[in-house]
């Protein structure tokens, strides 16, 4: 897969920026025997961290609609809203959703390192 | 007196008397909720009053299979009374125990207590077989729920060492025993009248809904402590062993290979999501930290299911489910933090999967925090649902600028530290001593949002998920409908799991991109087929829009009433294992539902029960339930959910069993909401089914006398509440 290009410097504050309350994404998550449960997030890196879970869940193009709304940035919100159209289980796309977020983080630490 | 000791220890704090009643007057009732909620209607005339008046009777009942070998049926033990915790009114509830309590109390000699009145002093119960004894508890008030259990542990045994004989006085076996006192003890949480302190027991079991710790509070009621050296007397004792085989060999899993039964039989199709829901699941402890390498299932007495966890460190040991859950996530986010910095200071290129994944394996690591917390919470002896909700709730606010220091909100909490433990043992603690924000949240979430002149909006908007009766979210009512309906037309967050399989198993499978193991029209007929006497009407499991409001629905709700206020609620058998409707080990994936219940009751009874026969007294008790809550006040304009279900679409994909387009299918219900003038003209059809006055919900005459209520019927008139019969 074609590597992300370098963020911005400004690009990459944002990204690691901790969000206030109107710029949060509210994911789910499934708990055996107690449905789901309602999840704010509030940054990038949280969203990363969040979906390890093996029962989390949110929709792919609300996760990429979110990226470029918040942070602006187009590139990564397009890598990942064009995974729903791939062939791919849901639970698929998200893991390369979640991938596609941590090499962007990772760029992003070092960037402002 | 098979299954019974034939009597009910009656404490009266006022007076510092024990009595007895006899067991036989109410044995009508079965057991559990049945003879609790008979004895609370007996002996509180004015239903009317609040939880933490003195006069409210808490009663603690066991069932016939309580201490027996009935797998799943021998532990739980049935706390009602008037709550404190639900709103706007506090109505008359149930919670339910595990653990060790209800056995040993059957094995003192006693099917249950009846607790009224008020201490004019802290005290402590302590029942020693036919001994009982008001305590002081000047040493115990003010200490923990665990510091108070050793406490009486040491005051009662002679012999502190575990597992050695102490003399515990007269009674059964020369009054000597190996085991320690069973303690169910409030901490400061209910010492300051939290309506969401918690009763525990041991280390993790809990009575949290209701606010049952808050009201012995308000009773200067510490803890119960019970030993007793006897046993249960059982009708025939070769048919109960023979039942249990019967269900280890039909029904339960295979010891000779688990991991590959799991894997089979897994409903869910994936061994690792196992929801431990099905009697052919081998023990899986339902904790939701990253579980220990070095832990063992924990299970209650004669139970295979074993739901909690012993762990080696001392930590965390029999909480499970929700309890685990209050601070994992804050918990996992602090600590993987840690790991995905050092990943990307390693990671070279700009994207590297095998890298990421590499590092994924070290995601999710649980520090002691998340256990430490659980043990905080249980210690404090705090409703855990309640915290678990309340941490994103006070965290969206923070978020949004409206609490903090100095804010609109003003609150001492350390946000800047959140996800370590110092936050949350300062919550935690402002909640359990009423100090700062926390003398708020000791009321309850929604109480508190009300306070801070936010409830409308935050209900409205959902971002205070508490759907019915101001508790907490459980499973959603727009997806999981039955439970939704069950919990706002009874008291409570009904907390019964019988039918989430219908949604777990669709929704998982469509995560994974896989068919469901069992198709929505098998699995339809297989539940359908057992719900006697509603065993005809298939589309009683169709949850598409059109039929959640239809007479279908009706039927299947009121199915839920009654088998769980009676088989579960009174014969007490567990949520985790029943009711059996689907099981993968039988060749027709039939589960034990219908024929296992009734056997191992019968085999300890005497009795000759069949399954209808437990439905029928299920309709019964919820009548009885129902004309308590007319007596409080309840009226149908009340039974409405808070307003986000009504507006707000659900966001996740959930999938449901249903029918479209003629032909049975798992449908997505995402996006749905409920329609409310629907959901009032299904009431209408609920309350005509059940033979209540469709304007105001409340029993008529002529359904309670056919139910053998007369004097209720009669309490009802006097009160000017009885319900209309329909012209």
């Amino acid at each position: 897969m074609k590597p992300l290009e370098k963020p911005s410097k400004t690009l990459a504050a944002k990204l690691l920026a901790e969000l206030d309350f109107d710029n949060r994404i509210t994911c789910y998550r499934l708990h055996r025997r107690m449905g789901h449960e309602m999840v704010d997030l509030y940054s990038f890196e949280e969203v990363i961290l969040f979906l390890f879970h093996d029962l989390s869940q949110v929709k792919i193009e609300k996760l990429g609609k979110w990226i470029e709304n918040t942070f602006g940035d187009t590139e990564l919100s397009e890598r990942i809203m064009r995974l729903d159209n791939e062939e791919l289980g849901y639970r698929e796309k998200l893991l390369k959703a979640r991938n596609l977020m941590w090499s962007r983080l990772s760029q992003c630490r070092r960037e402002t390192m | 007196m098979n299954g019974y000791t034939g009597k009910i220890l009656r404490i009266n704090l006022t007076d510092k008397k024990a009595s007895t009643i006899e067991t036989e007057k109410y044995m009508k009732w079965i057991g559990g909720h049945g003879i609790g909620s008979a004895i609370f209607f007996d002996l509180v005339r004015d239903k009317t009053i609040d939880g933490f008046n003195p006069r409210n009777v808490v009663t603690i009942m066991t069932s016939p299979l309580t201490g027996t070998m009935t797998p799943g049926g021998a532990s739980r033990t049935e706390i009602q009374g008037i709550g404190v915790q639900t709103y706007p009114l506090g109505w008359f509830t149930r919670s339910n125990i595990g653990g060790r309590f209800g056995p040993m109390l059957k094995y003192a000699g006693w099917d249950g207590l009846v607790i009224e009145g008020k201490a004019g002093h802290p005290v402590w119960i302590d029942i020693r077989n036919q001994n009982v004894r008001f305590r002081d508890a000047e040493g115990l008030w003010g200490l923990d729920t665990w510091e108070s259990q050793k406490k009486i542990w040491k005051l009662v045994q002679d012999n502190p060492i575990s597992g050695s004989w102490s003399e515990i006085g007269e009674g059964e076996a020369c009054g000597r025993t190996t085991q320690r006192p069973a303690v169910m003890a409030i901490g400061p949480a209910g010492e300051n009248l939290g309506r969401i302190a918690a009763i525990i027991h041991d280390a993790g079991n809990a009575s949290g809904q209701g606010g049952f710790g808050g009201i012995w509070g308000a009773k200067n009621l510490k803890a119960i402590s019970v030993i007793g050296t006897g046993g249960v007397e059982v009708n025939d004792p070769f048919e109960l062993l023979e039942a249990r085989a019967w269900a280890k060999k039909n029904y339960m899993f295979n010891i000779e290979d688990p991991s590959k039964i799991d894997a089979e039989h897994s409903l869910l199709g994936d061994p690792t999501v196992r929801s431990a829901m099905s009697m052919a699941a081998s023990p899986l402890p339902i904790v939701f930290w990253h579980r220990r390498k070095e832990s063992r299932p924990q299970a209650c007495i004669g139970c295979p299911a074993g739901c909690r966890a012993r762990n080696d460190t001392g930590l965390g040991n029999e909480s499970a489910c929700a309890e685990t859950i209050i601070y994992a996530y804050p918990d996992m986010k602090k600590q993987s933090r840690l790991w995905v910095r050092i990943a990307c200071s390693i990671i070279e290129t700009a994207f590297d999967e095998n890298a990421a994944s590499f590092f994924a394996l070290s995601y999710g690591e649980s520090s002691d925090i998340a256990y430490a917390a659980t043990d905080l919470c249980q210690k404090l002896g705090i409703n855990a649902y309640e915290v678990w909700r309340g941490i994103p709730y006070l965290r969206a606010l923070h978020k949004k600028g409206v609490l903090g220091p100095g804010r609109q909100i003003d609150c001492t909490l350390p946000f800047e530290r959140f996800g370590e433990f110092a936050f949350f043992e300062e919550l935690l603690t402002q909640m359990a001593y009423r100090k700062g924000i926390g003398a708020d949240l000791a009321e309850g979430l929604v109480r508190a949002s009300e306070k801070w002149g936010r409830l409308e909006d935050d209900l409205t908007s959902g971002l205070l998920p508490c759907p019915y009766w101001g508790m907490p979210d459980h499973y959603d009512p727009r997806y999981q409908v039955e439970w939704g309906y069950g919990s706002i037309l009874g008291d409570r967050d009904i907390n019964e799991h019988d039918f989430n399989l219908l949604y777990w198993m669709p929704t998982i499978a469509s995560l994974k991109g896989e068919d469901p193991r069992v198709s929505a029209e098998e699995v339809s007929q297989i539940f359908s087929r057992k719900m006697i006497p509603f065993e005809n009407d298939q589309k009683m499991l169709d949850y598409s829009d059109e039929n959640i409001y239809s007479e279908h629905f009706v039927k299947l709700v009121a199915w839920h009433r009654y088998y769980t206020r009676f088989w579960k609620q009174s014969a007490l058998y567990c949520d985790f294992l029943f009711p059996d409707f689907l099981n993968l080990q039988t060749k027709d994936k039939q589960g034990m539902l219908g024929k296992g219940e009734q056997r191992f009751l019968n085999a300890v009874t005497g009795k000759s029960m069949d399954f209808r026969d437990g439905i029928d007294l299920g309709r019964k008790i919820w009548n009885l339930d129902n004309a308590i809550w007319t007596l409080q006040g309840r009226h149908r304009d009340m039974v409405h959910f808070a307003p986000y279900v009504y507006k707000r679409s659900l966001e996740p994909s959930a999938y449901m069993p249903g029918m479209e387009d003629g032909k049975w299918k798992y449908i997505n219900v995402e996006g749905r909401y409920l329609d409310k003038k629907k959901f009032d003209e299904w009431k209408t059809l609920y309350y005509e089914f059940e033979g209540w006055d469709p304007q105001t919900g409340w029993p008529t005459r002529k359904t309670l006398e056919f139910l053998d209520l007369k004097e209720v019927a009669d309490e009802l008139e006097e009160k000017g509440r009885v319900g209309k019969e329909s012209s």
